[in-house]
């Protein structure tokens, strides 16, 4: 006569029971997921970093306009170091959310496809909107660089924000 | 029907329970004994989704404390699944975890076995409703 057991209460090898096996397997899951999510958090720090280093650039740029000899060159080291400082910081970030792995394909493609573009098309908005008040050339570069940085910085916020949601809602 | 053991299989086998029948199915995964218990478990599936990890961040994400973390690393590094890295960042002393190519085959089997053991009850349990 077939037992009243249900699958979840059969022992598979070794007299290990199913439900102890699905428990297992979603623990595996579980583990794997919270790794990925710590991946892609960013430390606190990164986002005004990031702004600071948008934004200076600019005003470096903007203060050396009309100027003769050592403030042009500064201006030139400044831009130049720009995008060496960013990777670095981004590099240091990195390491700084504790778990270094590939990013996965799906943060990859939001981050390119939606908070890039988000970013990208709010600050050359804001420099539209200053151009058309007839600001002058500095203060819509100042302007949009500076709303870009602002954009970084929220988007790591809210992106720290639903991890943490998300890292709650795992248990 | 005869059920009894063959008389030409030697006596001797040194361990009746955990040896598997020679039977025509092909060979189950078995279950890791290293990564059997559950926070060893968590830890090796933990660091299987990343390169690398740092101590406080695999103590979080497993949600265990740092005495039970640390012997669960010294007990996995002694198995050969995992590798601890002391560095520094700044002044700060950090011990980074990562896990071995046999701690990732490890970790694959032991999945497969749990798998394997789910599928079976599965199989045995709509056995028993068609039945």
């Amino acid at each position: 006569m077939p037992t009243q057991e249900n699958d979840s209460a059969r022992s598979g090898q070794d007299g290990v029971p199913a439900a102890y096996a699905v428990d297992a397997l979603r623990q595996v899951e579980t583990s794997q997921v919270r790794a990925r999510l710590r991946s892609e958090m960013t430390p606190a720090w990164y986002g005004p970093v990031a702004a600071v280093t948008l934004v200076v650039p600019t005003l470096v740029r903007a203060w050396s306009e009309g100027r003769r000899g050592w403030p042009v060159l500064a201006s030139l080291i400044v831009s130049l170091a720009e995008l060496g400082i960013v990777f670095a910081f981004a590099r240091a970030a990195r390491r700084g959310s504790g778990v270094l792995g590939p990013l996965p394909r799906t943060s990859r493609m939001r981050r390119v496809r939606v908070v890039l573009p988000t970013v990208v098309a709010v600050g050359v908005l804001a420099g539209a909107v200053c151009w058309a008040a007839g600001a002058g050339e500095t203060t819509i570069d100042i302007t949009v660089f500076a709303v870009w940085a602002l954009g970084v910085w929220g988007a790591c916020l809210a992106r720290n924000e639903a991890i943490r949601r998300t890292l709650a809602e795992l248990g | 029907m005869t059920s009894g053991p063959p008389e030409a299989v030697p006596p001797e086998s040194a361990e009746p329970e955990r040896t598997e029948p020679e039977s025509a199915e092909p060979e189950r995964p078995a279950l890791d004994e290293t990564i059997h218990h559950p926070t060893r478990l968590a830890v090796v599936a933990f660091l299987s989704a990343c390169d690398e990890a740092d101590f406080a961040a695999v103590r979080d994400g497993c949600q265990v404390s740092d005495s039970v973390l640390s012997k669960t690393a010294s007990v996995l590094e002694a198995a050969g699944y995992l590798r601890i890295r002391k560095g520094h960042v700044g002044k700060r002393p950090r011990t980074w975890l990562s896990l071995t190519p046999a701690g990732h085959r490890a970790l694959a089997a032991h999945v497969a076995a749990l798998q394997d053991i789910v599928t079976t009850a599965r199989r045995a349990s709509a056995r028993e409703q068609t039945a």
